[in-house]
């Protein structure tokens, strides 16, 4: 009897000893997936981080994107929640230039701190399928028009020792500019593919990051979030881009429209 | 930001975009001779480095001398085009000078253009630098303001350089 109840002593030990184990790989798997940007909870809706700007509210993290109805437009599971390691959309720093190579083989500089227009990166990857989404949009030469500016579109993929050139070419817009560059990943810390950078005008300074699932929602939250902005994008503008509005005009145009609102909505007569 | 190909550096200027490429060959021999015996001639002929250096994003379906390029320019807009040539143009009389060429702005001009653009002009210098044939062909977006613009031609040029071939 003595025997049994030392044995059974001993399994309910194990036991004991096998769950604190289970437990606490757990919590170091959750804690490593949080450093990584990961989050599991699902309570993180924000795709697009924006900084905010001066005439505004004060810096706050600005998750102000609305979220699709889950099946509409949303991003596959895993995409939405990675996330550079930044505790503040205020610290999401300043630019880096990219050099690299296009994927026919030239050598490429393309300023992104510094440029005269906003830039918007791309960081795709071949393989990637929810990458497709963006390669088909780019090489159907698609264009975006932030705050009444035009935003040059460069898509970057890691270098030719991580990423197969002919594969990258295949797939590569023959108008806008691709730039094979592992650096670039590194430089912006880019924690999945596909993931966005926007950067402003003249000064260089992150804007913007985060995912998106199509290029279709990605320039809808870009559009929304710019919109929402305290404060314009380029902020060193000319004095001709500053009196003309040809570019608003057209822009709030194409979102009446889109609205369903034409010159003889009643709406406007009121 | 330094961009290096070919034997070619160029210390890219801030906000300005830049290329280094040099077309493939054609891996067929042409059946128009040969450049010593048993040295065959690509069909494409032998290719050299094409620089383009711009302060506009440059396009990607461009011409050597910028066609593609040139047409998209605004008036605050420059570009340069650094074509080198093959060795047997060392020592000809048009490339005479040496060293990275600096623009005036009486050079510029409308006449210097490949293509004629209404308000644009070029220049163009034929040079040899580290013992390389070089052309130079440079387009200023407006004449009106190119004592301003080639001031901007020759700082960029100034951050080019050419390692001598082995």
């Amino acid at each position: 009897m003595t025997a049994v109840v030392i044995l059974e002593g001993i399994v309910i030990a194990l036991l004991t000893a096998l769950v604190l184990g289970l437990l606490r790989s757990h919590a170091e798997i959750l804690r490593a997936l949080h450093e990584l940007g990961v989050n599991l909870d699902g309570e993180d809706d924000g795709r697009f981080r924006l900084r905010e700007g001066s005439g505004g509210a004060p810096e706050v993290t600005t998750e102000s994107a609305p979220v699709p109805a889950r099946g509409q437009d949303e991003p596959p599971p895993g995409i939405v929640e990675a996330r550079r390691p930044v505790n503040h959309p205020a610290e999401l720093g300043s630019a880096t230039d990219l050099v690299g190579e296009t994927p026919d083989g030239e050598m490429v500089a393309v300023s992104v701190a510094g440029a005269p227009q906003p830039t918007l990166l791309a960081f795709l990857s071949s393989g990637c399928v929810t990458c497709q989404d963006f390669w088909s949009a780019f090489d159907a030469g698609v264009s975006l028009e932030l705050d009444g500016r035009e935003v040059r579109i460069v898509a970057v993929t890691k270098g030719p020792e991580s990423e197969s050139p002919p594969a990258v070419a295949e797939l590569a817009s023959p108008v806008l500019t691709t730039v094979m560059s592992s650096e670039a990943y590194d430089a912006y810390g880019v924690p999945v593919s596909p993931y966005f950078v926007l950067v402003d005008a003249h000064n260089g300074v992150i804007v913007g990051e985060g995912a998106a699932g199509s290029w279709a929602q990605l320039a809808s939250l870009l559009d929304r979030a710019v919109a929402d902005r305290g404060e314009t994008l380029g902020a060193n503008r000319t004095r001709r881009e500053m009196f003309n509005g040809a570019a608003r005009t057209r822009r709030v145009d194409r979102e009446l429209d889109a609205a369903g609102i034409g010159p003889d909505h009643p709406s406007l007569h009121q | 930001m330094i961009l290096a190909g070919f034997g070619i550096s160029v210390t890219v200027p801030r906000g300005w975009d830049a290329r280094i490429n040099r077309r493939p060959e054609a891996a067929v021999a042409s059946p128009y001779g040969e450049a010593s015996p048993g040295t065959p001639v690509p069909q494409s002929g032998w290719t050299t480095p094409v620089v383009h250096l711009a302060n506009f994003a440059l396009p990607e379906q461009r011409g050597d001398y910028g066609s593609g390029a040139v047409n998209l320019m605004k008036g605050s807009n420059v570009f340069i085009a650094l074509v080198e040539f093959g060795p047997e143009s060392v020592g000809a009389a048009m490339f005479r000078g040496t060293g990275m060429p600096r623009f005036r702005a009486n050079e510029i001009s409308a006449q210097a253009m490949q293509r004629p653009i209404a308000g644009m002009g070029g220049a163009q210098r034929f040079f040899t630098a580290s013992g390389r044939p070089f052309c130079c062909y440079a387009v200023v977006g407006s004449l009106a303001a190119k004592s301003v613009l080639v001031s901007s031609i020759n700082e960029a040029l100034v951050g080019i350089s050419a390692d001598p071939l082995g």
